[in-house]
This record gives structure tokens, C-alpha cells and sequence, in this order.
């Protein structure tokens, strides 16, 4: 039987200062699927995403793609994980476009041409083709997050983890941020804020509150749950609320 | 010559600046050639003067502050003095020649640099470095400095902007705030290294530095970095001394 993108058993993690900030999660994620983990704020979403691919590492076991993550798959597991930091500031620290999407794929010690080839091929993905030599500081947001993800798409990874990936972004951005997500066709996890684009992109949803997994299930039920929303300091999304029309 | 590759700019660079300070300070038909050369390398670059002189005019007061006091404390020949109390203050005639000599030779090595600067993208010139053996880690920090501190100088002016949207104290006071938002600013860029550091882990950063190779040089960049030299070689023996 196939394994799971992602398996995580028993996972719990406090930050150096004692803070806890994840406990006891448990959650299967299947090739190809895009899974959205809601929120209120703190309940460390972000901390999970950077369990993926083991940036942090906490108690318990994370599994990607049938590896475990650890030391000794530490290059393989962030081949095959891609994270989209929230902020792109974070993500884009090089003086220039191309050399931010390369960092990955030299970093994988892969060949010249090759390189060119993958930095060509995700800029054009995300519609950033031609900006190679550009500074990020000169980018618009809404650029700069699309560079962000071709930082990620360089790798060809089987796994994206996005955080808050359409915070800050206005409508016209963040609509076109969804469609290149919604094109791409590794398996997805999405921590946000934006129900809306969790309706719209997530089969299935997770709600996470004070570093616990309070329930998981399918998205427009699981977000239609008003009690259930406003007890995690959520809101029922309005396309939900108002029904179709 | 923006085009011409950064390794060739940064090494007749070097070589030109150290053809100027190893200059004797009396070689006035020298320093007269290197202006010259820089001048028409400054024409056919299409920088415009206004911008190179900003640039030197800056670096400028720290070589003089350095400078000022040059000819009052190198002994010879006394050329002016003063007395006050039981000191005496005196300009001796190798004190301003060897101001002299400072000044000239910081204004043309600094105007060199300048150019290069100015003809070279930041990124390129770090390229460059690197090619030349410049410590890959040193770079890498030039490289997070240029990335960053406009960042950091955008977060600074958005605190500013917002202490003075809900400040009314008077300037002497302000001091104190100053200092707590520097405080600010310092703990805001360690949270962020440590992000871009995870960023970085993100993408398979394990703490060694790979850079991409570089392609081989043009003979047309090597022609204009040898020309460069060579006339500054040839204003250097105009001077008639080595």
C-alpha cells in the first residue's frame, strides 16, 4: 500500500523558552491532496508547518512520503517538502530574483544547466519569467510572494506548505495566487487565516487551537459548524453563511 | 563598461588604487594623468559626474578629519605658527605636503571606486568577489547586508513615522525613545535572521556555502581591464619617479 504524503504520530513540541506550542498530534495526509489547517491565532499552525520538513523537530514521529524525518533524510525530506514562508521578506534573501529561486537547487548541488532550467521553469509557472536579474526589495507584495513560490517550485517537491500564503495580498493578487496554487499538483497544506480560499482549494480541513488538533473533517461541514467556529475564535466563511444565491 | 565583467572591474580597480597611493605625493603629473583617465573612463561610462562627486564628497570628511591634523604634527620646516599660553601651534612645510599627498590620493582612490561602484550591480560585484577568492562567508554577509538594510532602514522610518504620529515631547527628551527603538529594531532583525535562517534550512542550507561557477572572461573584458592599467602605469611613469 502507498504510504501517506505526510504521518505524523504523537507529535508534541515546546519552544526553548518552555513554551508549549504543539501537543500530542496525530495526522495522515494523502498523496495529492490539499488540506487546510484553520486556526485562531497562536495555535501554532506555523509550528506544525515547520515540522514538515523538519526545520523544528519536536517529540514524536513525522513520516513524508515513507521517510522519516530526520538528520539522515534531512537533504531528501527537503527536497521533497517545500515551505511558503508567510512573509517573503523571510523567504527572498538574496540580492536578486534568480539567485534566491537557485539557492534550492544549488543547495542539491545539481548542474549549471540544470539549475537555469529549474529557476526558467518555476519563474515561468509563477508568471515571474524575465525577472531574473531583478532586486526582491523592488518587487511589489504581491510579486514578491510569487517569487516566493518559485523559490519552492525550483525543487520540484512532492509537498507545499504554505503559511498564510494570501495575507497582505490585495483581491486582484490574492485571486491570482490562488489559480497558480490551484494549478499546481503536488499535495498542499495551507495554515491560514482566509476561510474563504480553504473553502475554495481544501477537501479536507483540520482545526487546530492551543497546539491540539480539535477536529478534522470535511471542509464546507467542518467550516459551516457555527458553535464550533466561534468557540476557536473563527467565523463561519460568508460564502457559507449567506448559501448560494 | 557596465557590461564588462566584475572580476576584470574589481582587479584594475585594486591594481589602479594602488598605483595612485604608492604614488610619491610630488608627482603631480601623475595624480594630473590618473584624474584624466578617470575622467574619460567616467564619459565613456555615461555615469553622470554629479552622482561620482556625491559619492566621494561622502567618504570625503572621514579622509580629512584623519587628514586635518597631518600638518600640524609632522616636524620640518616651519611655514606658520602660533602661540597660546605655553602652547605653540605650527604648519610645517612636509606637514602639507604629506596633507597634500592624503588628500589626493584618497580623492582619486576613492572617485576609482566610486566608478566601479557605479558601473557594476551589487550582486555582480559580489560575484566577482567571490571569484577572486574573496571568503565565500564575507559575501554571503555583504550579500544579507545589501538585501537588508533597506529593509531595516524601512522598518526604522515606519517607527519613526508612527512615534511621531503620537509624540509631542520636546527634542531633548527624545533621546530615551531613540534609544528604546534602536533596542526595537535590533531585537525585530535577530527574529528575522533567525527566520531567514529556517528559510534557508527550508531549502537545503546545511551550513555550507554553495555558490554557482562562473563563466570563463571575454578577451574584450580582459583588453579593457589591461588598457585601464596600463595607462595608469604610464601616468605613473610620467611622474618620472617609482
Amino acid at each position: 500500500m502507498e504510504s501517506p504524503a505526510i504521518e505524523i504520530i504523537s507529535l508534541s513540541f515546546s519552544y526553548p523558552d518552555g513554551v508549549p506550542a504543539l501537543h500530542d498530534i496525530n495526522l495522515n495526509v494523502a498523496r495529492g491532496e490539499t488540506v487546510g489547517i484553520v486556526g485562531p491565532n497562536g495555535a501554532g499552525k506555523s509550528t506544525l508547518l515547520m515540522h514538515l520538513n523538519g526545520v523544528l523537530r519536536g517529540k514524536g514521529t513525522v513520516r513524508v512520503m515513507g521517510l522519516d524525518v530526520n538528520d539522515e533524510n534531512a537533504r531528501k525530506i527537503r527536497r521533497l517538502v517545500g515551505l511558503v514562508f508567510q512573509d517573503p521578506e523571510d523567504q527572498l534573501f538574496t540580492p536578486t530574483v534568480y539567485e534566491d529561486v537557485a539557492f534550492g537547487p544549488l543547495q542539491m548541488r545539481y548542474p549549471r544547466e540544470e539549475i537555469d532550467r529549474r529557476v526558467r521553469d518555476a519563474l515561468r509557472t509563477v508568471g515571474m519569467e524575465g525577472f531574473e536579474r531583478r532586486s526582491s526589495h523592488h518587487l511589489s507584495f504581491g510579486e514578491k510572494k510569487r517569487v516566493s513560490l518559485a523559490t519552492v517550485l525550483a525543487l520540484d517537491p512532492e509537498i507545499i506548505a504554505f503559511d498564510e500564503p494570501t495575507s497582505n495580498l490585495d483581491p486582484c493578487s490574492r485571486e491570482e495566487f490562488i489559480s497558480y496554487l490551484m494549478a499546481l499538483p503536488a499535495t498542499k497544506v495551507i495554515a491560514t487565516h482566509d476561510l474563504e480560499l480553504v473553502l475554495q482549494l481544501c477537501g479536507h480541513t483540520i482545526l487546530l487551537s492551543g497546539g491540539t488538533i480539535v477536529t478534522e473533517g470535511e471542509t464546507r461541514e467542518l467550516l459551516g459548524d457555527r458553535a464550533l467556529m466561534e468557540k476557536h475564535r473563527l467565523r463561519v466563511p460568508l460564502s457559507l453563511a449567506l448559501g448560494p444565491r | 563598461m557596465h557590461r564588462t565583467d566584475a572580476r576584470v572591474k574589481c582587479v584594475a580597480c585594486v591594481c589602479c588604487v594602488l598605483l595612485i597611493v604608492t604614488t610619491p605625493a610630488t608627482a603631480v603629473l601623475s595624480f594630473t594623468g590618473y584624474a584624466l583617465i578617470l575622467l574619460a573612463l567616467l564619459a565613456v561610462s555615461r555615469v553622470p559626474i554629479l552622482h561620482i562627486v556625491r559619492r566621494t564628497l561622502a567618504v570625503m570628511p572621514f579622509v580629512l578629519l584623519i587628514a586635518a591634523c597631518l600638518p600640524f604634527i609632522k616636524r620640518g620646516e616651519v611655514m606658520w605658527s602660533v602661540a597660546w599660553g605655553g602652547w605653540t601651534l605650527a604648519v610645517t612645510r612636509d606637514g602639507l605636503r604629506l596633507f597634500w599627498g592624503v588628500f589626493v590620493k584618497s580623492s582619486l582612490s576613492i572617485f576609482c571606486v566610486a566608478l566601479l561602484t557605479a558601473t557594476t550591480r551589487f550582486d555582480c560585484l559580489l560575484r566577482g568577489m567571490e571569484s577572486l577568492r574573496c571568503p565565500r562567508l564575507v559575501v554571503m554577509l555583504l550579500s544579507f547586508l545589501y538585501r537588508y538594510a533597506f529593509l531595516f532602514s524601512d522598518d526604522l522610518m515606519r517607527m519613526l513615522r508612527a512615534k511621531r504620529s503620537r509624540s509631542f515631547r520636546p527634542a531633548r527628551s527624545e533621546a530615551r525613545i531613540l534609544a528604546g527603538m534602536l533596542g526595537m529594531l535590533f531585537v525585530r532583525s535577530y527574529e528575522r535572521a533567525e527566520r531567514v535562517y529556517l528559510a534557508m534550512c527550508s531549502r537545503g542550507f546545511d551550513g555550507t556555502i554553495v555558490t554557482p561557477g562562473r563563466p570563463a572572461l571575454g578577451a574584450a573584458d580582459l583588453a579593457l581591464s589591461g588598457g585601464v592599467i596600463a595607462c595608469f602605469a604610464a601616468a605613473r611613469l610620467a611622474g618620472g619617479i617609482w
